[in-house]
């Protein structure tokens, strides 16, 4: 779980990320102006900052020269490449092109924050305690016994918490862009994974979709 | 250029004199044989008639002596006449005549004998001395060598005009060619897209000059009016990109989100609420574009528009606006009448009102509307005390999706499209629309109807 800076002018996207670092966990504060961008990180710690770069007041490059230890993302609308190089020359992270999916969101904080040692690497839901770094999963401190693929599929759902991924993404982020296999191998994983932590109530199948790991109450 | 142009008037040059000095030189031999020819036949005539007569005294005075004698005499008198014409270059040969010769009339022809030209006439003396033969022979090497020499005169002068006339042509082609040359290498850098490149050229022709620099001129107007234009499109291409991706964004990232996502309650009411939001949003930009594309080609139809009336309505339709924002809205109309389209004049006052309220701030916020006759044109204006519009800002403002302040900072809504109508539907009257602005004082708007 991290703590997020969301900067962007414009509210309904602002909220809208918002909205999707909360689903999986992140904590977030939200800021429309890039002054008040450079305030708020002088007073406070974040883990993360995604970075508008049509700002009022203060543009995103020049915010970023202002901010020079937490890692950035920026968030842009102008897809041109000497933006991308300009960001990423000034010591920005990572680079994201409006509009984006969420999930491609999602992977790329994810991927900033595993370079910085931010990410998760416990979750506990109901009795079972997944370690991410170790691999290990127990349920009432008893260790259960999980395949490769079963504890990567479990780290995908953990990470996409609240989020259905469909049957063709689970199998592209937890079996690789590669993986010719069926979607009738993801519904067994699943299976498995529910009867193993007993989960079944947990994770959800969703109609027409996926499945979805549900951790709000 | 210049080389060939030397070459050639040279050549030309060179070619004119020999012939005039080479038609001069065949005349005047042509005229001096002539004379000589003359000459020489009065002379062969005169000694013929000279010696004849003397002939026929020496026949009348020995009568009857022996043949002989006579014979000799009439050598001794040839001789003496030989001797005598010696002097003048002229030989005499004087003999008996033959059968052929009988044929002969004073016969004219050109001889030469080693160096030496003569003029030889041959013939027979008149009746009764017939059986006498007269040669003549007049010596005129001397008339062909002075001719010789003043050919060769000639051909000497030729040839140091010739090089004479090489330098003295090469600069007066250099001179005429230098103002071609400025122009040649000015095009030059034009054609290199140098466009501010003029050139400056005295005598006669600066004519040409000015023509070349009002050329340039022109083209660097247009050319700068094509850059502006292409640029003017690009922008336009990107800030309608940008208006409609932002919205998209939204919209996608929103129904994704109640997709895919576990909902709050009551949080599908918000999310579908702001997916209706961004495509009215996006409807008002596809309906403004639409008036933009309409109004291009559009032919106003006119009615009289009484003005007191128009701003009455107009201040009826403000009215709520303005008093939610606590800015005054004054209204000085006059009874003039005005020649337009009523729609569209309102919707273009009402949009700079608009404007105008947005940019003032509360409570102390005024914004005036105007109607005043100038020269017998009507100009509409719209004065705010409000915030102002940035300098470098001042041009672009009425271009499509421009926004003065870069962030588009959605709060003031709209997507910059709405003083692109206003300018498109002055243009379709013919008025010009006028933006003065100082910032953090205000601005005026003025809208100039010519009655022309």
């Amino acid at each position: 779980m991290a703590n997020i800076l969301i900067v962007e002018d414009d509210q309904d996207i602002n909220d809208l990320i918002a909205r999707n670092l909360k689903l999986v966990g992140h904590t977030y504060q939200q800021i429309f102006d890039g002054n008040d961008a450079v305030k708020i990180v002088s007073e406070n710690n974040f883990d993360l900052i995604l970075l508008d770069i049509m700002l009022p007041s203060l543009n995103g490059f020049e915010v970023i020269k202002k901010i020079p230890f937490t890692p950035i993302i920026f968030i842009t609308a102008k897809d041109a490449l000497e933006h991308k190089l300009n960001g990423l020359q000034l010591g920005a992270d990572d680079y994201i092109v409006k509009p984006f999916e969420m999930l491609e969101l999602l992977a790329r904080i994810e991927v900033v924050l595993r370079r910085t040692n931010k990410n998760i690497t416990t979750f506990s839901l109901d009795n079972v305690v997944v370690n991410m770094s170790d691999k290990t999963v127990t349920a009432e401190g008893v260790s259960i016994d999980l395949s490769p693929r079963e504890f990567e599929l479990l780290e995908v759902l953990i990470r996409n918490q609240n989020i259905a991924l469909s049957r063709d993404k689970l199998l592209e982020l937890a079996w690789g862009y590669d993986y010719a296999g069926e979607t009738r191998t993801v519904d067994n994983h699943i299976q498995k994974l529910r009867s193993k932590l007993g989960w079944e109530e947990r994770i959800k199948t969703i109609y027409k979709l996926g499945y979805r790991l549900e951790v709000k109450q | 250029m210049r080389a060939r142009t030397f070459v050639a008037t040279y050549m030309l040059l060179l070619f004119i004199l020999f012939m005039i000095i080479s038609l001069v030189s065949v005349y005047m031999n042509h005229n001096q044989m002539n004379i000589l020819r003359e000459q020489s036949k009065r002379d062969y005539q005169r000694i013929s008639a000279n010696l004849t007569r003397d002939i026929s005294i020496l026949y009348g005075r020995n009568v009857g002596l022996p043949s002989m004698n006579f014979s000799q005499a009439v050598e001794t008198l040839a001789h003496s006449y030989a001797r005598h014409y010696v002097e003048h270059n002229i030989l005499i040969s004087l003999s008996e005549a033959t059968q052929h010769d009988s044929s002969f009339n004073a016969e004219i022809s050109f001889v030469q004998q080693g160096q030496e030209h003569f003029i030889f006439i041959t013939g027979t003396l008149p009746e009764p001395l017939h059986f006498y033969r007269l040669d003549y022979w007049l010596n005129i090497t001397e008339s062909i060598d002075g001719m010789q020499n003043i050919q060769r005169a000639f051909l000497i002068f030729a040839v140091v005009f010739s090089g004479i006339a090489a330098p003295i042509l090469y600069y007066i082609l250099s001179s005429i060619f230098k103002p071609l040359e400025i122009v040649a290498e000015a095009s030059k850098k034009i054609a290199n897209e140098h466009y501010h490149e003029r050139i400056f050229v005295k005598g006669e022709l600066s004519e040409m000059a000015k023509n070349f620099n009002r050329m340039a001129e022109k083209i660097e107007s247009q050319i700068r009016m094509l850059e502006d234009e292409s640029s003017g499109k690009q922008r336009f291409i990107d800030n309608f990109a940008h208006e409609i991706r932002t919205p998209l964004t939204s919209i996608y990232g929103n129904a994704e989100y109640m997709q895919k996502a576990l909902l709050d309650e009551g949080e599908n009411i918000i999310l579908t609420q702001s997916i209706m939001d961004k495509a009215t949003h996006m409807k008002e930009i596809a309906n403004s574009l639409l008036q933009l594309a309409t109004l291009r080609n559009y032919t106003p139809v006119k009615s009289k528009i009484k003005l007191q009336r128009l701003f009455e309505d107009i201040a009826q339709t403000l009215n709520k606006s303005f008093n939610e924002r606590d800015v005054q809205f004054i209204c000085v109309s006059n009874t003039d009448i005005l020649e337009g389209q009523e729609d569209l004049i309102k919707s273009l006052l009402v949009n700079i009102c608009f404007n105008a309220l947005k940019a003032c701030a509360s409570n102390t916020g005024i914004v005036s509307l105007k109607a005043v006759r100038e020269n017998d044109n009507i100009i509409l204006a719209i004065e705010d005390n409000g915030e102002g519009i940035p300098k470098e800002s001042l041009s672009k403002v009425t271009e499509a999706f421009y926004q003065v302040d870069n962030s588009r900072n959605r709060k003031s809504g709209g997507a910059g499209l709405g003083l692109t109508l206003c300018k498109q539907i002055a243009d379709v009257h013919g008025a010009e629309l006028l933006i003065q602005s100082t910032e953090n004082i205000g601005t005026t708007v003025k809208i100039i109807f010519t009655t022309s």
